[in-house]
């Protein structure tokens, strides 16, 4: 008797695992298609053939399409915000922080391409509004670390404290949503190499006194 | 005749932004359409034979209004730092008074997979970027501004501006004075240009 409760304790560990690597897997067929057709082409049929999996056992990891999107919004909440976040609170100057601040979300824009424009694509499509608020969260955490490094430096007295952080920031935002529309309008021309280290050194220009 | 016809063009492009910007994209419907102006869709039909068509002629707007406009500003015979803050702030005042327009049309692009918008798209961006790049390097050139910075790097910066300001409309952030914010990222720009 016990030795079978322990195999099927197993038989659902395993489950689970899978569980989260099928849902992986979904996600990345998910982006797939928008990447290759656009979100309308984002059905559970056409998935069911990318991934090789019925449309029923589709449907038992996810409820909707609409709950593969967000969830795919969860993900950039937690891997490129959460990365940010920490990145704003660590001890190191200003000049540097901005740096690894503005390639931590280039590279992960680039390797992701440029996620995010489709996302808000879906969002404002459909003028969701649960998921333009979670996109919202994604725009406003990326502006808000960023003051949190610039005041910092002001603060330390490295900046001009006469630069308009409002402002700045917008400048700032526009980085990284120019990146992703250019990645899908045109996902050919991006030359990533020095672009952080150059981008970098003109917003310093902006902030030195 | 031909006024006739264009006001009620034009009345049918602003119900087709006013529907998006409300309702979102999913919404525009011909039949929506027509409820919003209050005329028939057989009307709408006698002008515009699909919802691509209505697209089509609001990207040639942008065409025509924003992009021939800012290429005006570039072509001027006035010291550059004059031409670059009327070409911020004519983009600013244009996409503000559109509500976001551009991203819209690039999120149908998207959304639909549509390569013609998609390119479409592509050379507004291209132009206002190209227009950019004429106006700072007359200021170089001139001796005006600085050259150590990476031009191209600058005009990705500056194309931000124009993206995260229909960004901004979309998202439904709070509504903000266009005059003092093209004054306040003209001051970023400038600051980038202006020599030491």
């Amino acid at each position: 008797m016990g030795k079978v409760i322990s195999l099927s304790n197993k038989f659902i560990q395993m489950e689970r695992k899978s569980t989260e690597i099928r849902k992986e897997e979904i996600k990345k067929a998910v982006l797939n298609i928008i990447k290759d057709s656009g979100i309308k082409a984002v059905s559970t049929k056409n998935l069911s053939k990318e991934i090789g999996l019925s449309e029923g056992a589709i449907f038992r990891h996810f409820k909707s399409k609409k709950d593969i999107i967000s969830s795919i919004i969860d993900d950039v909440s937690n891997d490129l915000i959460e990365k940010l976040k920490s990145l704003a609170g660590e001890d190191m100057d200003p000049e540097t922080k901005i740096y690894k601040y503005l390639c931590t979300t280039i590279t992960y824009l680039l390797d992701n391409n440029g996620i995010t424009i489709l996302l808000f694509s879906e969002a404002a499509y459909n003028n969701d509004s649960e998921m333009i608020q979670k996109l919202n969260y994604i725009f406003n955490s990326q502006k808000k670390y960023f003051k949190t490094i610039i005041k910092e430096g002001i603060q330390k007295n490295i900046w001009d404290k006469s630069v308009s952080l409002e402002d700045l920031s917008i400048l700032y935002m526009g980085i990284p949503i120019t990146l992703n529309i250019n990645l899908i309008l045109n996902p050919s021309d991006f030359n990533k190499k020095d672009f952080c280290l150059k981008m970098k050194n003109l917003l310093v220009k902006i902030l030195n006194k | 005749m031909g006024s006739i016809r264009n006001k009620r063009k034009t009345q049918i492009k602003e119900s087709v932004l006013n529907l998006i910007f409300r309702d979102g994209i999913h919404k525009l419907s011909m039949k929506n359409l027509a409820n919003e102006i209050g005329i028939s869709e057989g009307t709408i039909y006698r002008y515009y034979p699909t919802k691509l068509n209505i697209i089509e002629d609001i990207i040639n707007d942008i065409k025509t209004e924003l992009i021939k406009k800012l290429r005006e500003i570039a072509d001027r015979n006035e010291p550059a730092p004059n031409k670059l803050k009327k070409y911020i702030c004519y983009t600013i005042e244009y996409l503000h008074s559109k509500k976001g327009l551009t991203l819209v049309l690039l999120t149908e692009a998207l959304y639909k997979n549509n390569i013609y918008l998609k390119k479409m798209l592509d050379k507004i961006y291209t132009f206002q970027k190209e227009y950019f790049i004429n106006i700072v390097l007359d200021g170089i050139i001139t001796g005006v501004w600085d050259d150590d910075f990476d031009l191209d790097v600058l005009a990705y910066l500056y194309m931000g501006i124009p993206a995260t300001l229909n960004i901004e409309t979309i998202l439904k952030s709070e509504s903000f004075d266009y005059k003092k914010r093209c004054d306040q990222l003209k001051k970023c720009i400038f600051k980038i240009l202006e020599k030491k």
